[in-house]
């Protein structure tokens, strides 16, 4: 194995590939540092300038994206008490109290390290983890990969956004959206409304750019007047402002929350923000200490900023596996691969044999330069959070426009960036949540001719499909899954009746 | 916050049934060019059915919140914050949208040059708070980034963008 290892950090030691890799990790953690950017629309705005390059050129410049924007949240978390990304949430809970307790150096230093931690862990278990899942996976028939893209559109609509139909109607709504173009197998053109430009369906890139960059300038217009008040704490550091025995004593935290967040990575639909709180809580209830959590626990900022960055790896697997993005940036990175040729998928990992080993490099020598670029840069990057957002904002939806027009050349993709904008914009003002509707919007040719496949197979009987074991386990696990995350809402829901009545008499 | 807050869902529901019966019916004159039991109609058509299904229970949800809220005497006069500002600063997000809107239909015709100049002050003066709001610097940026931007664009990422009116 160690041969294609080295292979796979080979084809990514080259100048340019060096190069993108670290432009993308410093623009990835400008991306992460900003509240109210995303790692979504960091990797969206630089996926168009990718499509004249040698694929694993691409990779570096995306996996720097990722690594960087995913590790950026700490600060505003830490110095603000503002969440920089939802999944800094967690990291708000310790990181302020540590800071306002005079020991930001401190928690900055040790939320960079541990993120680096996170990260690690979690690439080597892509890296182990990948290529048995794709053996596997190179045994589906259409009606396994249909029950496998089924499970996985299920899980993102009960689990995320705060209510069951709502999610579920987000992945129909993306559905939808797939349907329009020519449909898959015979080619019968569908929902053009008479235009030819929709004859191949909604242009990808546009949609994707359109929803997510246009409704969080819309969002960020509507100041909220609690940030602009807001100071960043002062705060020193000196090294990494940790020791080497405390970063020690907490391996056996780091490691755990590592786990969870791997773990939570492959499941679709959970993300960094889920991972970060379940590491806090085990944190948490592993501790000998549980009254110091909340007040300015190292244990659990280490939990939180571990955990958020294993999703990492545990959030490709499926995607190199299967085909099957879980969240909305592997969703992006699902397009970025298709754009170059490279169609994710079962058969993926065995005609690009060197392509796990190739990410697996850019992943690592991503999350090493962001050690460095961290330690090294963090003064500057705690200035962004005071970056005047009337000048950056505007300026990203002109260069996403240029993006969107860039993928085929033809104005029309603008309008349709413009047109999804508005989308977006309505369903995160009807809470409508995101993931869903993208996720089945690139899913939904995938589930069409598996499900046709399928039934031609078994001569249009479903429940013929639940005669195949694979299937089977995905549907139970699915069906588990949303049945226990029902469970769990009508519990919150009574415990916050009971709470408001407890208070009102 | 308005009155409409409490009417997202049973909205969004209404808009989502007349959707799914609609692409229903649209779906019966897609004809497969070879004979398949299981045509290009019936995804569409199982995408119909279940949004419907979704919808209506939304519907429900919505409606009967809403009269639990009226029982209980809070929907009228929701509290909330109200907005705050100037008539751009109250309405900056939707103002946003619009201008966005607008951009995208002026790319070609108009030119990326000009457009994206236009667009970048009109959305800088938007986005800004009244007190931050200085005009001159907002033109200059306007027109230097996007002769800057096409420029790179066009010399790094051949990139042609539409030239529009200047063409």
């Amino acid at each position: 194995m160690s041969d294609v290892i080295w292979t796979g950090f080979a084809s990514v030691l080259t100048f340019q590939a060096l190069a993108l890799n670290l432009f993308g990790v410093v623009v990835g953690i400008i991306f992460g540092v900003i509240p109210g950017l995303s790692a979504a629309t960091a990797i969206a705005l630089f996926l168009p300038i990718t499509f004249g390059m040698e694929p694993v050129v691409a990779i570096a410049l995306m996996m720097g994206l990722y690594i960087g924007a995913s590790s950026g949240g700490f600060i505003a978390a830490i110095l603000l008490n503002i969440p920089g990304k939802p999944s800094a949430v967690a990291t708000t809970f310790d990181g302020y109290p540590l800071a306002r307790d005079g020991q930001a150096g401190r928690a900055l230093g040790a939320s960079v390290v541990f993120s680096f931690i996170g990260g690690l862990i979690s690439m080597f278990a892509m890296l182990f983890i990948a290529p048995p899942l794709s053996d596997l996976a190179m045994r589906f028939g259409p009606i396994e990969y249909f029950a496998a893209t089924f499970a996985a559109l299920m899980l993102l609509g009960s689990l995320t956004g705060d209510s069951l139909v709502k999610g579920l109607l987000a992945g129909l709504i993306g559905l939808m959206l797939a349907l329009v173009g020519s449909a898959p197998i015979d080619y019968t053109p569908r929902f053009d409304f008479g235009l030819y430009q929709l004859s191949e369906g909604f242009p990808q890139l546009a949609v994707l750019v359109g929803m997510f960059a246009i409704t969080e300038v819309v969002k960020a217009a509507r100041r909220d007047p609690t940030e602009d008040a807001a100071r960043p704490l002062e705060f020193r550091m000196r090294g990494f402002g940790i020791s080497l025995k405390e970063t020690i004593q907490q391996m056996p935290n780091a490691i755990r929350s590592s786990v969870i967040g791997i773990f939570i990575g492959i499941l679709p639909a959970l993300g960094g923000t889920a991972a970060s709180l379940v590491a806090y809580t085990a944190a948490k209830n592993a501790s000998k200490e549980p009254q110091k959590f909340g007040k300015g626990s190292m244990h659990g900022l280490v939990a939180s900023e571990t955990a958020n960055n294993a999703v990492i790896g545990g959030d490709m697997i499926p995607l190199l596996t299967l085909g099957i993005p879980g969240d909305v940036v592997t969703a992006l990175l699902l397009g970025a691969l298709t754009l170059h040729g490279l169609t994710p998928g079962p058969l993926l990992l065995k005609t690009h044999g060197d392509l796990l080993y190739a990410i697996f490099a850019a992943l690592m020598i991503a999350n090493a330069m962001m050690l460095v670029v961290q330690f090294f840069g963090i003064r500057v990057f705690v200035k962004l959070l005071v970056i005047k957002k009337y000048y950056l904002f505007p300026i990203i939806v002109a260069m996403c426009a240029v993006g969107a027009y860039s993928a085929n050349n033809v104005a029309f993709d603008v309008v349709v960036f413009g047109a999804f904008g508005v989308v977006g914009f309505l369903l995160s003002f009807t809470g409508f949540p995101f993931a869903p509707v993208i996720v089945g919007f690139i899913l939904g040719p995938l589930l069409e001719i598996n499900l046709r496949r399928g039934l031609m197979l078994t001569d249009g009987n479903f429940l013929a499909f639940f005669q195949s074991p694979i299937a089977l386990v995905f549907f139970a696990t699915a069906a588990l899954l949303v049945g226990a995350t029902v469970r769990y809402r009508r519990r919150l829901a009574r415990a916050a009746v009971e709470g408001d009545s407890a208070s009102r008499y | 916050m308005n009155a409409l807050t409490h009417w997202k869902d049973v909205i969004s529901a209404l808009v989502l049934i007349v959707v799914s019966i609609a692409m229903f019916f649209a779906s019966n004159g897609l004809e497969a060019k070879t004979r398949m039991d299981i045509g290009p109609d019936f995804m569409p058509k199982l995408v119909a059915v279940l949004t419907l299904a979704l919808s209506v229970v939304l519907l429900v949800q919505g409606l009967r919140r809403n009269r639990a809220l009226r029982a209980a005497g809070k929907l009228p006069g929701q509290a909330g914050v109200p907005r705050q500002g100037d008539f751009l600063e109250r309405h900056a997000d939707w103002l946003s949208l619009l201008l966005i809107v607008a951009y995208t239909f002026a790319f070609e015709p108009l030119g990326y040059l000009v457009a994206t100049a236009c667009y970048l002050f009109l959305q800088f003066t938007v986005m800004a708070k009244a007190d931050e709001r200085r005009y001159l610097p907002f033109a200059v940026v306007a027109v230097a980034v996007s002769a800057l931007s096409y420029y790179v664009f066009l010399r790094l990422f051949y990139v042609f963008l539409p030239v529009g009116l200047l063409g």
